[in-house]
């Protein structure tokens, strides 16, 4: 490659300092989202699996019950009668302490040996197990007690619990930081302590074991019914499958921000190229071979490649840290308990957003390199007839937009059962839209034209055949607009969509006027749940009482949730998807019949008609699914049954959940009453019908924080490009435009100009992104979402959004117009005509 | 030796237009022999540069055969065009010669490097070349901060520089006044007569055509080989 033709490039670029700024910011902030998004998703996996690596450490297996607890004398026969000697029992419950809920973990400590090693010892090398065995005292990570100022001795009072008052910090536990991190919430203490501490005397939620296969199969045989054996491996994989469609979902959004960013590389470059076209003839007149070219455009390419993945990296660590943390919420809220910081950065993601960030600046500087190596030498050929070839072009744009749009379409048909390819077809519809936009615009442009002609708009007739004149430019400038914008309506609506479903749900499910949530404490704290609802029906004012359980239930293939309910007096208040609503009751009050949530359905591929298997304390038992219902309250889906089905099933007295319904106008008078009732008992937790739908709500929309997040930085990025494309313009047209001023047209009509032109692609972007994101939208709810998470939805078309939304593409162009034409009249007018 | 023998055979040239293929040069034929300075006359818009774009391997013909040293140009690839402009073609271009991001030293310096001569010496060589067109004394200056005449001198530098065997110049004299002009056309006269070097130039200047060998005029799409008069004004 020729080192003068380097330096030549290198001048061009850093002549030109905006336009190579915002390329290199466009690159930089795509690599960004992609890292920050990497290492969210990494770090809350990290997270989670290093806490599930504490809690379940060496163990081969779990033997757990299908009842809530199993008894602790099974675990000394499985000791004795069996001779297994690599058996731990474990106990796991909530406990409140400081403010906060920890996960207190139950443990034998003459049994963890093989288990949990760092259980062993503690910080100072002590043997900690014998110290945990007075009651009321519990072990933390050193970490953990640190970040909250407690040692050894510490004592933290309980909130709502009975026997002791307060926990005591017995000992420290000495953990490496990655695991420690996803300790942050874990209280460990001796069994007996925590049978007292939780209200489980005499109970084990599980057995931890160590086997071979032969072992496997002599416990199998063994165990007593209403036990079963699980490999751990299985449930590993359960869990990871939970997260999974949360994190293709991120990953999908962070490379449409990349996407984008690569358009501004591509934009940036052919504008250089194309500017640079009599140069390229000379040198080529010169001698130099068209390859050489091609070379030197790549080399350009990486010269805001490098700077820009550089920088990237920068603002995605950062960008990590933030993400990090609203993903752990996302899954805090919706999968499973984490209480961790943030994980540290792994040197994977690092080395896989720099090969990105070139790899992709690289491919964007393809068809601009193409462009260069085929300059014909001295050409001949004027900005006129290339803007007349792009013209030619443009069916041929449009085709295959058309082809790509249809490959999408293809691949969002074979990809029923792949997120990822459903994805790929995404894509390929957005690259499409990207694709056709050039046509599309030169259409729009035609018929804004006409309709100047007809109304007599000079200006308007001038600023829109100034965009039909340099399609090349401005072809690329909208199209960025265009992908951004449609994205901004897609998401939008999608989320409306959901956010209004949701609502809907929310108002039909929660009927009752009051709830009590109940946690363990409650039993703990010595009160009868039964007793407390009686008690409850005899306040004056109360109409109707109804009940509810949830409960998780591992199985051999993952955890289901059982949802059991009484409704009183009243009907059911869940909308059917499937199967008839008076067969689907009747088998529900009669225990015949299981009802599925529309999630839950999905996952397991289950239609009304089929039968569930589900372990239970006599054995497995099927039962016939007689209805889907909608649900959303989480992704993983539920299966129903009536309470007193549930409770003569699986000998669970427990409720989590009453619902009170109060008589006619005695809502107001009736809060006071039953709060006096949170007093009286521990582990109440107390709302109206409005909190909790409040509350639901919120939690949807923390849910969003970051798809939002993501959706900004997307338009952010798209907004850099269309900056970029139009100063490009500006540049390229400052010879004329000097011209025009030579000739007496004034600044103010200039700007005019420029403006009009700007607002005139702006206008032509976002009507080109509507029809586009609504197609999006449709796509997000109709598929992605039905495939991620087993939701169907109303679509709604709010008006809102797609007004905002055109707003914001007029706007985003008479800013990024604006510049360009103030230093459009800037520029001496000698100066302008000097310009090459 | 490096000089070329140039042939143009029944050479047809079109432009596309508007209104349909429109012909600038018809049916034309020549032939330079090595080491002569021929010089083209014509009215302005006449297909000067058009037919020097076809002398130098910049354009095909539409019809017609042009070959140098009896080789047809049409049967040369890309790669081949290049690798022959690079060795043994100079151009000096009517408009927007220099590349704009090099500076005039760099410019001249461009065609060695191409052809792998770098280092002290090919600067010296450049250098020196920019002193012999009168801007030694300005080897860092960018193209936009030269004149016209001054970008065109650094042009006829860059030519020479690497002392090709043929050598297209459009009009260039048409930017320099007359002792300029002279000096520059000396330059050039003095590679054609010394190392035989072939020189095709279009011009409008008299004195050009004094000293030429051979005066070709372009008339209607038309070569012949007698100068007019309505040429020499
Ligand atoms: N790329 C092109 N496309 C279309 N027409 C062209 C093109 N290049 C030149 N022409 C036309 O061909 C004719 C000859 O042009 P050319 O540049 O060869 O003239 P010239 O004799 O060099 O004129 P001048 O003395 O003004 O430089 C002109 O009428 C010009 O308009
Ligand atoms: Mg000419």
């Amino acid at each position: 490659m020729s080192r003068l033709l380097q330096r030549a490039g290198l001048r061009f670029l850093l002549r030109h300092p905006w336009q190579y700024a915002l390329s290199v910011a466009g690159v930089a902030l795509g690599v960004a989202v992609v890292l920050g998004v990497d290492i969210a998703a990494g770090g809350a996996r990290k997270a989670f699996d290093a806490s599930r690596e504490l809690v379940v450490g060496r163990a081969t297996h779990q033997a757990v019950p299908a009842d809530p607890f199993l008894a602790d004398e099974i675990y000394t026969r499985l000791r004795v009668e069996l001779g297994v000697a690599a058996a731990a029992p474990v106990l796991e419950g909530r406990i409140r302490a400081g403010g906060e809920t920890f996960s207190l973990i139950g443990i034998d400590s003459f049994a963890e040996g093989p288990f949990r090693d760092y259980l062993d010892t503690g910080a100072d090398g002590i043997d900690l197990t014998a110290l945990l065995t007075r009651p009321g005292t519990v072990a933390m990570t050193r970490q953990a007690a640190r970040a909250r100022g407690l040692s050894v001795g510490s004592r933290v009072p309980m909130d709502d619990a009975a026997a002791p008052t307060a926990l005591e910090i017995g000992a420290l536990l000495e953990l490496d930081d990655a695991r420690s991190r996803g300790a942050d919430g874990l209280l460990f203490a001796d069994m007996a302590a925590a049978q007292e501490l939780l209200g489980r005397v005499g109970q084990l939620s599980r057995i931890d074991l160590i086997l071979d296969a032969d072992g496997e199969q002599r416990v199998k045989d063994w165990l007593p019914q209403g036990l079963e054996l699980i490999p751990t491996a299985a449930q590993a994989s359960s869990l990871d499958q939970m997260t999974r469609a949360f994190r293709i979902n991120l990953l999908a959004l962070s490379l449409l921000a990349l996407l984008v960013g690569a358009f501004l590389v591509y934009s940036t470059l052919s504008f250089l190229v194309v500017r640079r076209r009599t140069t390229f003839g000379t040198a080529r007149s010169l001698g130099v071979a068209p390859g050489q070219l091609f070379r030197n455009t790549l080399y350009e390419a990486l010269l805001v490649g490098v700077p820009g993945t550089l920088v990237g990296i920068v603002l995605g660590l950062v960008l990590g840290v933030g993400l990090t943390s609203l993903v752990l919420r996302t899954v805090d809220d919706l999968y499973f308990r984490v209480q961790v910081q943030s994980a540290g950065i792994p040197p994977l993601s690092l080395l896989k957003a720099l090969l990105l960030g070139l790899g992709t600046s690289l491919l964007a500087a393809v068809p601009p390199a193409v462009e260069a190596a085929r300059t014909a030498p001295r050409s001949m050929l004027t900005r006129a007839s290339l803007e007349r070839r792009i013209r030619r072009q443009l069916p041929w744009l449009a085709a295959g937009g058309l082809a790509l749009a249809f490959l999408g379409w293809l691949l969002l048909r074979a990809g029923t059962d792949s997120l990822v390819l459903s994805f790929a077809g995404l894509f390929a519809v957005v690259v499409a839209a990207a694709l056709c936009t050039p046509p599309g615009l030169a259409a729009l442009m035609a018929a804004t034209e006409r309709m100047a002609r007809d109304g007599g708009g000079q200006v308007t007739r001038l600023a829109a055949r100034g965009v039909t004149a340099s399609l090349s430019r401005t072809g690329v400038a909208v199209a960025a607009l265009t992908v951004a914008i449609s994205t901004v309506v897609g998401v939008g609506l999608m989320i409306a969509s959901f956010r209004g479903s949701v609502d809907q749900w929310l108002q039909q499910t929660l009927t009752s006027d009051f709830y009590f949530a109940i946690d363990e404490a409650f039993e703990a704290g010595g009160s009868d749940v039964d007793a407390f609802v009686a008690e409850l029906a005899e306040v004056p004012g109360v109409a109707d009482v109804t009940r509810s359980q949830r409960r998780r239930l591992t199985t051999g293939d993952g955890q289901v949730r059982l949802w059991a309910v009484d409704p009183g007096s009243r009907d059911l208040t869940i909308t059917f998807l499937e199967g008839d609503r008076e067969t689907a009751v009747a088998s529900f009050l009669d225990g015949t019949g299981v009802l599925l949530s529309e999630p839950f359905a999905r996952k397991r591929g289950l239609v009304v008609g089929d039968t569930l298997s589900l372990p239970t304390p006599d054995g497995p038992r099927s039962w016939l699914v007689t209805g889907v219902f909608i649900d959303y309250s989480s992704d993983q889906g539920s299966a129903m049954f009536s309470l007193e089905h549930y409770r003569s099933t699986w000998n669970d007295p427990g409720l989590q959940g009453i619902g009170i319904m109060a008589e006619e106008g005695q809502r107001d008078v009736l809060r006071p009453r039953l709060e006096s009732f949170l007093a009286a008992h521990a582990g109440l937790e107390f709302a109206a019908n409005a909190e909790i739908r409040q509350i639901s709500l919120e939690i949807f929309d923390r849910t969003f924080t970051i798809t939002r997040v993501l959706q900004l930085l997307v338009g952010l990025v798209a907004f850099l490009g269309m900056l970029s494309a139009l100063q490009a313009l500006q540049l390229e047209r400052i010879r004329e435009l000097s011209v025009l001023r030579a000739v007496g047209w004034t600044p103010r009509g200039l700007i005019g100009l420029i403006l009009g032109q700007t607002g005139l692609m702006g206008l032509g972007a976002g009507l080109l992104a509507l029809p586009v994101g609504i197609i999006l939208a449709a796509l997000l709810v109709f598929v992605i979402n039905a495939r991620s998470f087993g939701w169907s939805m109303d679509f709604s078309l709010e008006p809102m959004i797609l007004g905002q939304a055109l707003l914001l593409s007029v706007v985003a162009a008479l800013l990024a117009g604006a510049w360009p034409a103030w230093r459009t009249i800037r520029t001496a007018t000698a100066a302008g005509l000097r310009d090459e | 030796m490096n000089d070329i023998h140039i042939r143009l055979e029944s050479v047809t040239k079109e432009y596309p237009g508007p209104a349909g293929a429109r012909a600038v040069l018809q049916d034309v034929s020549a032939d330079i022999p090595r080491g002569q300075f021929a010089v083209l006359v014509g009215r302005s818009g006449s297909g000067k540069s058009t037919l020097l774009n076809l002398v130098g391997c910049l354009d095909h013909p539409t019809r017609g055969r042009v070959l140098l040293d009896g080789q047809d140009v049409a049967g040369l690839s890309e790669t081949e065009l290049a690798l022959l402009r690079r060795h043994r073609i100079g151009f000096v271009f009517q408009f927007f010669n220099l590349i704009p991001t090099l500076t005039a030293l760099e410019n001249v310096l461009l065609p060695l490097e191409l052809t792998d001569q770098s280092g002290s010496r090919a600067r010296r060589q450049a250098a020196d070349w920019l002193r012999r067109v009168g801007l030694g004394d300005r080897p860092e200056a960018f193209p936009e901060e030269l004149s016209g005449g001054e970008q065109q001198r650094v042009a006829v530098a860059r030519a020479l520089v690497h002392q090709p065997g043929l050598l297209v110049a459009d009009e260039p004299t048409g930017n320099l006044d007359l002792d300029t002009a002279q000096s520059v056309l000396d330059l050039m006269d003095d590679l054609c007569r010394r190392e035989g070097a072939t020189l095709v130039m279009a011009t409008h200047s008299p004195e050009v055509v004094g000293i030429a060998d051979r005066v070709f005029s372009i008339r209607d799409g038309h070569l012949t080989d007698e100068p007019l008069p309505a040429a020499s004004g």
